[in-house]
């Protein structure tokens, strides 16, 4: 038998055994998962574990494939990609303790929850819920094909291709299933420690060899090749990539303003231990996303043009490369693709499973038990799992395509709550309607492609919701001051004195 | 003293989104020459921007930019729903 495929199959087997020791062993809390709210959300996360989960969750297989296949495509100026990362960091800051102690004190597991307490209004909880699932279960469905394939390329195709699927859903599914929230964020921790040393690895061989030998050589040989890979695209550079300043500014509002509102992070608020640990987190955040994973996609991008990688691989440069300079570390890069989209995977299936029970199941039989909804959420996992095997059978469009529109449909989902916080004069028809509307015009643009006026469709689907949210609110009764006053009554009372 | 350190916090950000855009603004940039630990001009000004930005995030977080909520002597509860 193949000496790879032998060795590629003991390192998967040995890490799927070494996560599923983590978080069914050590991590696994029989008391937490017995209730709901310790099911979905966890008894209390301290800060490192929802540090690395909130790292591992934000970044995918998209940080081994899609990114490196940017910077290739596009040129250096996508270097830009690193500098919205900061801005979910600073609402981490500024929003991740509000959502904690309204969480806490509400008991809340989901952001829809919240708005439909907050707004009084059940249809924009369903809506909010509705939208979140839409846009989150493709991303899910994408990773797992994504997760798939590479294990389907790792061993050369001797497993089908539903297989590999089928093991990446099912790998997932029973940590959550039986671990929840808990044993996912410690899972999650595992592999977020695990990618971030095997991209720093991956760079470290590909860039002291002799090839390239050195980073000073590395800058110099991508001058050398003269295709403009080193170029802004402007009037004196026609660079390589449409990556224009319209599409910039589309992605640095999207991604920066909506990733924040994706429903996993956002999630990941309700679960701190306490609000000091968003505060810190927004502290230390930035540099890790920035400088321990975006770098080292601008460098295996660059590489790409060094190493004289073809366009069609783009995606593929760092397998590529591995492969052909260090074969056996490729085997070990598979397992990076594998931790960054599986602790995404885990992340997207909590919370998403957390809405159809809270936004859905529950808004129809207000009357179900406890245990009953931490059921309904174990069903719905079971489900989703299904769909993600059945996903190994399709064709399912990039990672990429199906992040920047979930990025695009949940930077719509940023205003209600904008309003709720910073602005009294909102009203609840203003946020359904102008969130709906949002999502549907989103949508739309997304999946057909079309970006008008050289901007992304989610741009005008958030103008559209802005026009609307502030026209129907100067139209209709804003909520009662005294009752805005009794809802944050819970901010005020608990406010850290430093803070004043 | 709240209200002064939310604007500190608003106009540096809108600071460093006008100097991660400015060479789309200033193509000039582009044709810059220093070459700075053998990078580029403008990817090293984009890391520079960015590694600033980080910087005062770390002090606001650790300066009470950040407003957190965990004064509270008691379990904290409400009723969900009126």
């Amino acid at each position: 038998m193949d000496t790879f495929f032998v060795v590629s199959l003991i390192v998967v087997l040995a890490y799927t055994a070494f996560a599923l020791y983590v978080g069914l062993g050590k991590a696994y809390d029989r008391k937490a998962v017995s209730s709901a709210r310790g099911f979905f959300i966890g008894n209390g996360t301290g800060f490192f574990v929802l540090f690395m989960t909130t790292v591992a969750s934000f970044f995918s297989t998209w940080i081994f494939t899609g990114a490196p296949g940017m910077f290739f495509r596009n040129g250096v100026s996508w270097v830009v990609s690193m500098t919205w990362q900061v801005i979910p960091v600073l609402f981490i800051g500024l929003m991740g303790p509000k959502y904690f102690r309204l969480g806490k004190t509400y008991n809340y597991l989901s952001p829809a929850e919240m708005l439909g307490h907050y707004y009084k209004s059940p249809k924009l909880q369903t809506s909010y819920g509705f939208f979140g699932v839409i846009f989150a279960v493709p991303l899910l469905l994408a990773q797992t094909s994504g997760c798939g394939l590479a294990l389907y390329a790792l061993f050369g195709g001797k497993f089908p291709m539903w297989a590999c699927t089928a093991y990446c859903a099912l790998f997932v599914g029973i940590y959550v299933y039986f671990g929840g929230f808990k044993s996912q964020a410690w899972i999650d921790t595992l592999q977020g420690l695990l990618f971030t040393i095997i991209l720093w690895v991956s760079v470290i061989l590909l860039v002291y060899n002799k090839t390239v030998g050195g980073f000073r050589n590395m800058w110099q040989m991508a001058e050398n090749l003269n295709d403009n890979c080193l170029y802004y695209v402007t009037k004196l550079h026609n660079a390589t990539g449409g990556w224009t300043w319209k599409m910039y500014l589309s992605f640095y509002i999207s991604q920066g303003v909506g990733c924040f509102f994706t429903p996993y992070i956002a999630h990941r608020m309700y679960a701190a231990k306490n609000s000091h640990i968003p505060r810190k987190m927004a502290g230390l955040l930035a540099p890790y996303y920035c400088f321990l994973f975006m770098t080292t996609a601008v460098i295996f991008g660059v590489l790409g043009h060094v190493y004289g990688v073809q366009v069609a691989n783009a995606d593929n440069i760092l397998v590529t490369l591995t492969k052909t300079y260090a074969p056996l570390w490729s085997i070990v890069v598979v397992i990076g693709v594998l931790a960054a989209g599986m602790s995404t995977i885990s992340s997207i299936l909590v919370s998403a499973t957390a809405m159809i029970s809270v936004d859905f199941v529950k808004r129809v039989n207000p009357n179900l038990s406890d245990q009953g909804l931490r059921n309904v959420g174990r069903y719905s996992i079971i489900v989703v799992v299904l769909l993600a095997v059945a996903s190994g059978f399709v064709t399912i469009p990039g990672v990429a395509q199906l992040a920047n529109m979930s990025a695009n449909g949940f930077l719509v989902a940023s205003l209600p709550v904008l309003g709720m916080f910073f602005w009294k004069r909102s009203t609840p028809a203003a946020a359904f309607w102008g969130f709906t509307i949002g999502e549907i015009i989103t949508g739309y643009f997304m999946i057909r492609g079309i970006n008008p006026f050289g901007f992304t469709g989610g741009m005008i689907g958030f103008l559209v919701e802005i026009i609307l949210f502030v026209a129907i609110s100067l139209c209709t009764k804003p909520l009662d001051e005294g009752y805005r006053k009794q809802y944050f009554s819970c901010l005020e009372r608990t406010k850290d004195k430093d803070c004043v | 003293m709240k209200s002064k350190k939310t604007v500190v916090m608003w106009v540096v950000t809108l600071l460093y989104s006008l100097a991660i855009f400015l060479p789309y603004l200033v193509p000039a940039f582009n044709e810059l020459n220093p070459k700075l630990f053998g990078m580029p001009f403008t990817v090293w000004w984009s890391w520079l921007a960015v590694a600033l930005y980080c910087v005062c995030l770390f002090i606001w977080s650790r300066n009470g930019f950040f407003t957190s909520y965990d004064n509270d002597g008691e379990e904290d509860t409400e009723e969900k729903k009126e």
